[in-house]
């Protein structure tokens, strides 16, 4: 062996370096957008992306995180109310939501308003809540952050350069890049 | 619970319903399937800037959904998309001086940070020169053969062996004098 080759050790090292990692969310959304503005998909209707068979496909090959998100997000919905209320608070966001919901989906648009008003309420309720057991609490944060990311990729579908959305997805990825043992955080979220 | 079919719906097929209809939901897909990789292999090229390589990987979908039509399927579609992420990264290198034709023979060393005797894997190989580094990402993580780094480079075979020697020297001298462990890979 000559040194311009690879010991085992290099060898093992080099191959047990990670092939795939996921870029941030925004970026699908971003490449959506201007593949759209190029005409190379189709423009964007109210249920972009879910309507065509392919989606159903897409299901499938959904990371843990995203599955679990989901389930989380239904069980939030039917417990109190899902909303992206909290996000309206920012003003860039509910500019985002003028844009796309004009005229004739304000009542669409006070509907989210209202969710929106439930799910902040009911943090609020849960916050001044006394004698509480500290495993609810913990259970309905779980809720409330996986409802914030659920709907924050919601609105990343509709506002791809929104900064604020941005904002939260990037730390929602932080989070998720810093926890090495994906397994055990799935096991949480589908667990209750 | 019940067991799902699972229906293999195969990349040429949902790239046909883009170049046809423009199914977002099929271009999701295919996105989905190849981003993760495809990203890795361009952060590692444009030497870990995250910023970088996912503007590098959207300008790589919207060249390849452009060309799409006139894909032959005779290669794999990861690999076409791999082809087109390293011209993109290469373009963008030159672009800002960090790119040096790998022709002109000239070694380039490279320090390790003041007050790190030792950094792992991923930063040494971030450290390398542009044109090492992307030969040794080729040969030694993507295990591609030197007549296809060549052939991708645009450059002759020894070239690209003596780019990866050096690569190669220049990354055992930024690791230390111990060899790389998998603890050191991020």
């Amino acid at each position: 062996m000559t040194d311009h080759e690879l010991t085992a050790e290099e060898r093992q090292a080099l191959g047990g370096l990670p092939r795939e990692r996921e870029p941030g969310r925004m970026l699908e959304e971003r490449t959506v957008k201007a593949l759209r503005e190029e005409g190379l998909l189709a423009p964007a209707t109210g249920n972009a992306g879910r309507a065509q068979p392919a989606a159903k496909i897409e299901e499938r090959h959904r990371p843990w995180w995203r599955s679990a998100a989901a389930i989380a997000a239904g069980i939030a919905l039917f417990a109190g109310g899902l909303s992206v209320g909290q996000m309206l608070g920012a003003r860039q966001t509910v500019d985002a939501f003028q844009t796309v919901f004009e005229d004739g989906d304000v009542l669409l648009a006070a509907q989210v308003q209202r969710a929106g008003s439930d799910y902040v309420a009911a943090l609020a309720a849960l916050s001044v809540a006394d004698g509480g057991a500290a495993a609810d609490t913990s259970q309905a944060l779980e809720v409330a952050l996986t409802a914030l990311w659920a709907a924050a990729n919601e609105i990343v579908r509709l506002a791809p350069d929104d900064p604020v959305t941005a904002r939260i997805l990037q730390g929602f990825e932080a989070k998720a890049q810093e926890s090495a043992d994906y397994g055990a955080a799935g096991q949480l979220l589908v667990e209750f | 619970m019940r067991a799902q079919a699972v229906v293999p719906i195969t990349d040429q097929v949902l790239a046909e319903r883009i170049v046809g209809v423009g199914d977002e939901s099929a271009f999701r897909e295919l996105y989905h399937r190849h981003t993760p990789r495809l990203y890795q292999f361009v952060l590692r090229v444009m030497g870990g800037d995250e910023l970088e390589a996912e503007d590098v990987v959207q300008d790589t979908w919207i060249k390849a959904t452009r060309n799409l039509a006139g894909f032959r399927w005779e290669s794999r579609l990861d690999t076409w998309l791999t082809g087109i992420g390293l011209n993109l990264c290469r373009n963008r290198l030159r672009t800002s001086g960090r790119w040096t034709d790998l022709d002109e023979g000239t070694l380039r060393r490279v320090e390790a940070p003041a007050g790190e005797s030792r950094i792992d894997l991923e930063k040494a190989i971030g450290m390398l020169p542009a044109g090492y580094r992307t030969v040794l990402i080729l040969h030694d993580i993507e295990g591609f053969k030197h007549s296809e780094i060549a052939e991708r480079l645009g450059v002759s075979e020894g070239t690209s062996k003596s780019q990866l020697w050096s690569a190669r020297r220049q990354m055992r001298r930024l690791l230390g004098s111990g060899h790389p462990t998998t603890g050191d890979v991020q």
